[in-house]
């Protein structure tokens, strides 16, 4: 028997399944089944995985609020008034009920992350080309990564063997090793990165600075230079490969898409060859850049600047901005998905009001074992008594 | 005198949002140019490039 054989796992419903239909919540896509399990799904179903129920999410996964659904808004089971965050929300919603200990996500600009920390649970994104993309309906694809939400990290460690490896149906994971053993670490050193453009709110920053105490980690305080250009790159890049890929389905079938969506698809197509060029050459700059920011295990944020926001707030003030709730979402998340790095969502204590609070921890391209050993490090000595 | 209608069909508020968008993406791509003067156009972050 597998470790995971007869565990019940909701899938995302941008995850082909022969069993169950496939819309990425979205009216542009029929409600048929395909007759066809994603690369990963087929893993899991053949270790013995219960493929329990699809899972809301944010319309085509293209926005981080859960709000834009063809199946309506997704509410956290922490506080239903608030949103889960997205867009695999209902992936993180499933978890933090207690309705299923593992649920799938994808994560292209935190997509797993966010509700992960905004629900309370832990979420993973593998580095760019170690988990399979095939059969995973895609929102942009040099920065979509698969990945699992669950209800602990153990878990996570748990499924990443059938959900990392080669897989000749997607090219990015060719020569992808298998998922290595979680080895042990001894006290982490992680590099904090803060300064303009990683604004946080106080609650959060105070929640994520006392984890970080409690952890006893090893830990120094960075910035990080050309915030707004690395987004602008990670927003050109996302805008351009979605109007590539929807382009025939949108001109076919444009009422099957929300307003929203529309007009996001129609913001990539007026992008220049030539901005798209220099997007890339930013996001080989960000590499580069956070190769140069010292010997780490991990760089460490809080996975988003504020608490899950109420239900219909569109705006968000922290750290002396204003910004809209989306972005608030995708706020720190997406330097990972524009890097193509792992990363990690742990829950690390509640603000004042009660709601989760969540640290994300990033580590080196390819090095996703070593990642999640420092989390099972960090979440022993941070959740010890939960 | 009537202003033309987009071509694109979208409303408005939709041309609005596409007008912001695309004004943040370029701001934050010109004041790129330091980052980028001495990067090669043919450098990615590792792995991406293979699926571009």
């Amino acid at each position: 028997m597998s470790p995971i054989d007869g565990v019940p796992i909701a899938i995302k419903d941008n995850y082909l399944t022969e069993d169950y239909p496939t819309t990425a919540c979205s009216g542009a896509l029929p409600l048929e089944r395909q007759g066809q399990d994603a690369t990963i799904v087929a893993n899991l179903r053949k270790a013995g995985a219960v493929i329990f129920a699809k899972t809301n999410m944010h319309e085509w996964a293209y926005g981080a609020t859960n709000s834009t659904s063809s199946f309506g808004a997704t509410r956290n089971p922490c506080n239903p008034g608030r949103i889960t965050g997205g867009s695999s929300g209902g992936s993180g919603a499933a978890v933090a009920a207690g309705i299923v200990a593992a649920a799938l996500g994808s994560d292209t600009g935190g997509s797993i992350r966010i509700p992960s920390s905004a629900c309370g649970v832990y979420g993973f994104k593998p580095s760019y080309g170690r988990a399979s993309r095939h059969g995973v309906l895609p929102l942009s694809w040099s920065l979509d990564a698969p990945g699992p939400i669950t209800a602990a990290l153990d878990d996570i460690i748990h499924l990443m063997p059938f959900i990392c490896g080669d897989d000749r149906n997607d090219p990015a994971t060719f020569h992808s090793p298998a998922f290595g053993q979680i080895g042990l670490v001894d006290r982490p050193r992680l590099i904090n990165l803060v300064g303009e453009g990683l604004e946080r709110s106080d609650d959060v920053d105070a929640g994520v600075l006392s984890a970080l105490r409690r952890s006893g980690a090893d830990v120094a305080h960075r910035g990080l230079d050309g915030m707004s250009a690395y987004f602008a790159a990670w927003e050109a890049i996302l805008h351009c490969e979605a109007s590539s890929y929807h382009a025939e389905l949108l001109a076919r079938n444009p009422s099957g898409f929300t307003a929203l969506t529309r007009a996001h698809l129609e913001a990539g197509t007026r992008i220049s060859g030539v901005e798209l060029l220099k997007a890339q050459r930013i996001r080989g700059q960000l590499t580069r850049q956070l190769n140069g920011l010292g010997d780490r295990d991990a760089l460490v944020l809080p996975t988003l600047p504020v608490v899950a926001p109420r239900i219909g707030d569109d705006w968000q003030s922290f750290g002396g901005r204003q910004v809209t709730t989306q972005d608030s979402m995708t706020w720190f998340c997406w330097l990972g998905n524009l890097a193509g790095l792992p990363c990690i969502s742990i829950p690390c204590g509640r603000s004042p009001e009660g709601l989760p609070i969540g640290m994300m921890l990033m580590g080196r391209h390819g090095q996703d074992e070593h990642l999640l050993a420092v989390a099972r490090w960090m979440d022993r000595r941070i959740n010890a008594d939960a | 005198m009537h202003k033309m209608p987009d071509p694109s069909g979208l409303s408005e508020e939709q041309l609005k949002e596409i007008a912001a968008t695309l004004k943040r993406i370029r701001e934050g791509l010109e004041c790129a140019d330091r980052l980028v003067a001495s990067e090669p156009s043919h450098v990615f972050a590792p792995k991406i490039q293979d699926a571009i």
